[in-house]
């Protein structure tokens, strides 16, 4: 019986001139992200990410003709790897920095009479926010990915094919005969759930197989098994997304008598918490908490090195001397270990500050379903504020990594007077590329369902909710 | 008694959910978005007077002219515009102000206020984006029915039996549909001016006004646009749900898709070409600054250019800029007592240096201004161009450029800006500052610069936004005509019974 309910529903829905319209947009919208993607898109960027990494690895390679100038000037920039599931969801990529660098901060000389001393402030991580936009002037705030299209689009098509599943047949009089015989409340619900959920469905899978056939067949992207298995995680979300707003249209529906209040009522909740709290929560707590500007906090950062405490008789003798004393050494390494200290405490705790300020936010913006979706959807892909994140974290890694290196390559040298991390006082061998670790940007499934759990938690629960509240409003309905 | 219709009309419109629902969403959404959006305006401003604060103290502080070409570089100021509450447009994000030199041309902004550039991932909603999505929907769902649900119920067929002409019922309709919808767009505009006026920070001017007055009368004709449009279905179709289902799709891809997918479209299929080759073509001709001084100074008999200083300072200190930019360079010198008291060479060299800087980067400019026509700028103009398809997009755009947010107002700032570099070397060179004793030495006295000139912005009068947005207007105002004709000849043509 629920099956016929459904078939019925389905075939209500396809009749109408809702479905061809809504058919038509969802599927066109998917054409044209796949067909931006491959044309031009992931090329290009996938082009530009391989030659700085090239670059990086020349600078590398010139570095590594020596351990301690490698251990002074860092393993320079390491950049973010483009997501070939970004078709997916862009997740602001564009907007947001390629990169971090870890290479050296500058440098200063000291002399008089009695001293004379060249030395370079070691590497430490920063954070230029130099994202890969090529234009400034265009203001791009729309990305037509998988994200925008269900979040959107499919949301308001569902919106425009539940607001009168039940009200509008009360208004005809079908629901009476229809409940007039012996058929259970809830197998109609479900029938009628199952009828819409479909109707939504069938354009939204369609969309994203064939965007996936384009995506293959253009042999720009080679998904790995764990690619696909992230892929079918988000195309599963995807369908719950559609699920949450056709139970939330039921719901509405069966909470009104005439299908003008139902439609009114779901486009008001949809203009508002699709369309417009996202974009106006962000702005509001951005807002609740101030950090210092780039500029002021640069100042400070200037001025806490060059004020960082001297340790006494730093100007007595040289680490530049024919034969340096190992005190000369200590006092130095002491003094420039401080300035890497003060620099990345600061640097990272301003990114930090930024990071949470943006969290906050975020927070908030999970009032929205289509922002908690987004965020799944941003998770799986390996796009996004998320996973930006990640490859920071990535990054300090890197830099906790790189150091435990170039101390255990340094203490191979019997030569080496073994004093991090002033130049004089590490070895000056040469170091094979193919010993220092690599820096690997990755997103592993694991982390990204780790990113993915609350929101994914969150969708699940909504949509648990909204069938329930659906489910309990057709029960109490009057069907006359 | 086309009155009455209209009186019918608006009772009517005034009296459903649909109105109450739309004008209360209006409504919340403009009053909170006005608090956000004035705090937002409060922390720019202040960013902005303490940016300005902090230069003037910075230029105070200079005691020999040739600081002023890279230590404390000349800036020009904008102040955040009010009207940004009403329209935030690019102003946000293409900064506020700008840094040069005489050896440098400017051709970006930078923002004093971004404090954290992570939150540019998020958008914000200001009032006309509110308009924009808000009361183009509460529109069509005016008249979708408008013929079609009046059909459906029968009273059409009675309306039309009476002696009343068709264009008196659909002019009826249409003028009591436009009253009803003014209603939540004056209520809500006024509470939204009232919260941001409230703050000590915002005051409008005249023509702020008047601009408020003109985005107002846009505002009208793109919510007229949407009337007309979901008339036009409703004449169009027989029944009220095909209508609707039409009405609401159209909005969804006129409304939120297209603008927003011109943009992409543009950006992500044909990427603004690099800058590198001009930045190449630029350290060409920054090398030409060294060329031609070691001649100049060759002809003097000084084969290095250090060589100038020799016996003539106790102490130099020279900041040059490696870069495809050569800002110019800081040159401080404490001066030993020299067989040429005057400095002659050591002027000479800098006078003609310097202004050497300034052709040199004049003809850079040249480079990058050819670069920007044919690539950021030349896009730029091919999104505006494609998005006007979308009435969403022209009323975003007519609404920027009279609030003196859009592109066109920032690229006159620059050009404020790169005028006021020439008033700069202008009041240098009366001074004859690059081949002066202050340019390098404070010794007999410190380099004026409180007489320098101060940079104004110049907003646009209202009156030139106005005859800037009047294209813009022009395609509003176009739609509307062609949409109530066609409305019309449906309506005239549609068989009632």
């Amino acid at each position: 019986m629920i099956w016929r309910i459904a078939q019925r529903e389905l075939a209500g829905n396809l009749l109408t001139l809702r479905f061809p319209l809504a058919a038509g947009l969802i599927v066109g919208l998917f054409l044209v992200n796949t067909l931006v993607f491959v044309g031009t898109d992931y090329r290009e960027r996938k082009a530009a990410y391989a030659k700085q990494v090239a670059q990086a690895q020349e600078r590398l390679r010139r570095s590594a003709s020596n351990l301690n100038k490698l251990a002074v000037e860092g393993p320079g920039m390491l950049y973010k790897r483009p997501s070939p599931l970004s078709f997916a969801a862009g997740g602001n990529e564009k907007a947001l920095p390629i990169a971090v660098d870890a290479s050296r901060r500058g440098g200063w000389g000291w002399a008089d009479q009695k001293f004379s001393y060249n030395w370079t402030d070691p590497w430490a991580l920063k954070y230029p926010y130099q994202s890969s936009r090529s234009n400034t002037l265009l203001r791009v705030f729309l990305e037509i990915d998988w994200a925008f299209i269900i979040g959107v689009v499919v949301s308001f098509v569902a919106v425009a094919f539940t607001y009168d599943a039940v009200c509008g047949e009360r208004e005809a009089g079908t629901l009476r005969l229809t409940l007039s015989a012996p058929v259970p409340r809830d197998v109609v619900l479900l029938g009628k759930w199952i009828g819409a959920f479909l109707s939504v469905a069938l354009p939204t899978v369609l969309g994203m197989a064939l965007s996936l056939l384009i995506v293959l067949l253009s042999g720009q992207v080679e998904l790995s098994a764990e690619e696909w298995a992230r892929t079918g995680l988000i195309g599963m979300f995807s369908l719950v997304y559609v699920a949450l707003f056709v139970s939330l249209g039921l719901f509405v529906s069966a909470r009104c008598r005439r299908s003008a209040t139902g439609l009114l009522t779901l486009l008001f909740i949809w203009v508002v918490f699709v369309v417009l709290v996202p974009n106006t929560l962000g702005s509001v707590a951005a807002g609740l908490a101030k950090i210092p500007s780039g500029k002021v906090f640069n100042q400070q950062v200037k001025l806490a090195v060059e004020e960082r405490t001297r340790p006494g008789g730093l100007y007595d003798a040289s680490p530049s001397e024919a034969q340096p004393k190992r005190e000369a050494l200590d006092r130095w390494a002491r003094y420039l270990n401080d300035g890497v200290d003060i620099f990345s405490r600061m640097t990272d705790g301003h990114l930090d500050d930024q990071f949470r300020q943006v969290e906050r936010a975020r927070t908030l913006m999970r009032v929205s379903p289509v922002a908690v979706y987004q965020y799944v959807v941003e998770a799986l892909a390996g796009t996004g504020f998320g996973r930006h994140r990640a490859f920071i974290e990535e990054a300090r890694r890197y830099r906790d990594q790189i150091s435990d290196f170039i101390k255990a390559a340094d203490r191979r040298d019997p030569e080496s007077p073994h004093i991090y991390l002033v130049k004089e006082g590490l070895s000056n061998r040469p170091v094979s590329v193919q010993e220092i670790p690599p820096f690997v940007d990755r997103v592993d499934l694991g982390g990204a369902v780790a990113q993915m759990a609350l929101d994914a938690v969150i969708l699940l629960t909504l949509c648990v909710l909204f069938f329930a509240c659906a489910y309990f409003a057709f029960l109490r309905y009057d069907p006359r | 008694m086309i009155w009455r219709i209209v009186q019918k009309e608006l009772l009517s419109h005034l009296l459903t959910l649909r109105f109450a629902l739309g004008g209360l969403c209006c409504l919340g959404l403009i009053a909170s978005s006005a608090y956000v959006l004035t705090r937002q305006f409060e922390g720019r401003l202040e960013a902005h007077r303490s940016a300005v604060t902090d230069y003037e103290g910075r230029l105070q502080a200079v005691k020999v002219y040739s600081e002023l070409g890279q230590a404390v570089r000349p800036e020009a100021h904008r102040p955040p515009g009010p009207l940004s509450i009403l329209c935030g447009g690019v102003e946000g994000g293409l900064g506020d102000y700008v840094v040069f030199g005489h050896g440098y041309v400017p051709f970006e902004a930078a923002s004093s206020g971004s404090d954290n550039p992570y939150l540019g991932i998020f958008s914000s909603v200001d009032f006309v984006a509110v308009f924009q999505v808000v009361l183009s929907l509460l529109a069509l769902l005016f008249a979708y029915d408008a013929v079609s649900g009046e059909q459906e119920d029968g009273t059409l067929k009675l309306t039309l039996a009476g002696a009343v002409p068709r264009s008196s019922v659909l002019l009826g309709k249409y003028a009591g549909a436009l009253l009803a919808l003014s209603l939540p767009l004056l209520v809500s505009l006024g509470v939204g001016l009232l919260v941001a006026t409230w703050s000590e920070y915002v005051s409008l001017s005249g023509s702020d006004w008047a601009r408020v007055g003109s985005i107002l009368v846009g505002s009208l004709f793109y919510l007229s646009l949407f009337y007309l449009a979901g008339l036009l279905c409703s004449c169009a179709f027989d029944r009220s749900a095909s209508a609707l289902a039409l009405c609401l799709f159209a909005w969804v891809v006129a409304v939120l898709i297209y603008p927003g997918a011109v943009v992409f479209g543009v950006d992500r299929l044909g990427p603004a070409p690099s800058d590198q080759s001009v930045k190449e073509a630029a350290r060409t001709f920054i090398q030409e600054i060294d060329k031609k001084t070691k001649a100049f100074l060759t002809s003097r008999g000084v084969s290095d250019r250090w060589q100038v200083w020799s016996g003539a300072a106790k102490s130099t200190s020279v900041r040059s800029e490696d870069s495809d930019s050569g800002t110019g360079e800081t040159v401080k010198v404490t001066v030993a007592s020299t067989k040429d008291p005057d400095l002659k060479l050591q002027r000479d060299h800098y006078r003609f240096m310097e202004n050497l800087r300034v052709e040199i980067a004049d003809q850079i400019w040249q480079l990058r201004r050819d670069y920007l026509e044919g690539g950021p700028l030349r896009q730029a103009r091919l999104c505006r161009n494609l998005s006007r398809l979308s009435p969403a997009a022209v009323y975003g755009d007519l609404s920027a450029v009279l609030a003196g947010t859009d592109l066109g107002a920032h690229r006159r700032f620059l050009d404020q800006a790169r005028a006021y570099r020439r008033e700069v070397i202008q009041y240098f060179r009366d001074r004859d500052a690059f081949g002066s004793r202050a340019w390098f030495t404070d010794d007999r006295g410190k380099a004026d610069v409180a007489g320098m000139p101060r940079f104004r912005w110049r907003p646009e009068t209202a009156g030139e936004a106005v005859r800037r947005g009047w294209g813009d207007l022009a395609i509003l105002v176009g739609w509307n005509g062609a949409l109530f004709w066609v409305a019309y000849v449906l309506f005239a043509k549609r068989s009632v019974a």
